[in-house]
């Protein structure tokens, strides 16, 4: 089954539990399967989450556009924001061999989205980052 | 997100954690979930079978959790994690800094073997 929908939230915390009550109608709605529609899920909250906290220097009221779209075998998501320029792919791979006390407890977020989609893709537009990451349709199965 | 004491001795916490983890809950309930488990300085079994959403700010707030315990000298271990969370823990590299149990015999066993 294939299928698009966009959203449009304000960059506050409070509207990512309106975003994740979408994607999950979204999914569902799609009949997705669960184990894709966790790994779409995740990376949606990780990547939406980290604009909110991370992309604006100022306190403006700022809008996120994130698109979800079912494909027969992948779940694609785009995330569009006006926030400070920032490319997830140019984040370090963390040390997950490090001992407990040795590990730093921040760089989870796009470490697991590396680890959960299938393709990561950035561009810098007019001031404007835009992040799509596919999922495989497949994806949290096992 | 919900947090209910199950059991506290001095040897031992018993918390169990509920709904989803993610950012927003761990905004609002980060400090209490500290103050009944890193703050009673203890071995810790936090249940999290009622988990249905982890995300990667849930993974960090009991990282952090795991690694003050750690610091006075205790371990913490995961109880029960749902399907999905596990893998997402997985997936993240953390299952052996953040140990799963599947029954509590086995938590309490894994606690006195770390």
């Amino acid at each position: 089954m294939s299928g698009a929908q966009t959203i449009t939230i304000r960059n506050e915390l409070a509207e990512l539990a309106q975003l994740a009550a979408a994607a999950a109608a979204f999914w569902e709605g799609h009949a997705v399967p669960p184990g894709a529609a966790y790994a779409a899920s995740l990376a949606l909250e990780e990547m939406v989450s980290n604009v909110i906290r991370h992309g604006y220097r100022d306190r403006a009221a700022h809008e996120i556009r994130i698109g979800l779209a079912v494909q027969p075998d992948a779940l694609t998501i785009t995330v569009e924001d006006d926030g400070c320029a920032f490319d997830p792919l140019g984040v370090p791979e963390p040390d997950v061999g490090r001992s407990l006390a040795e590990r730093p407890v921040g760089g989870l977020g796009i470490h697991l989205v590396r680890k959960l989609c299938r393709e990561m893709r950035y561009r810098r537009i007019d001031g404007h980052n835009h992040l799509e990451i596919v999922i495989d349709g497949r994806a949290m199965a096992g | 997100m919900d947090i209910r004491v199950v059991e506290q001795t001095d040897a031992l916490t018993h918390v169990a954690l509920s709904g989803r983890l993610d950012g927003e809950a761990v905004q609002l309930a980060e400090g209490r979930f500290h103050l009944a488990t890193a703050g009673r300085r203890a071995h810790t079994v936090v249940d999290i079978s009622a988990v249905t959403f982890l995300s990667s700010t849930g993974m960090r707030m009991l990282l952090t959790v795991a690694k003050a315990l750690h610091g006075q000298g205790y371990k913490l271990v995961l109880l029960r994690p749902q399907h999905m969370p596990e893998l997402g823990l997985k997936a993240a590299g953390l299952e052996t800094l953040l140990p799963i149990a599947h029954a509590y015999d086995q938590a309490l066993a894994l606690l006195h073997r770390l």
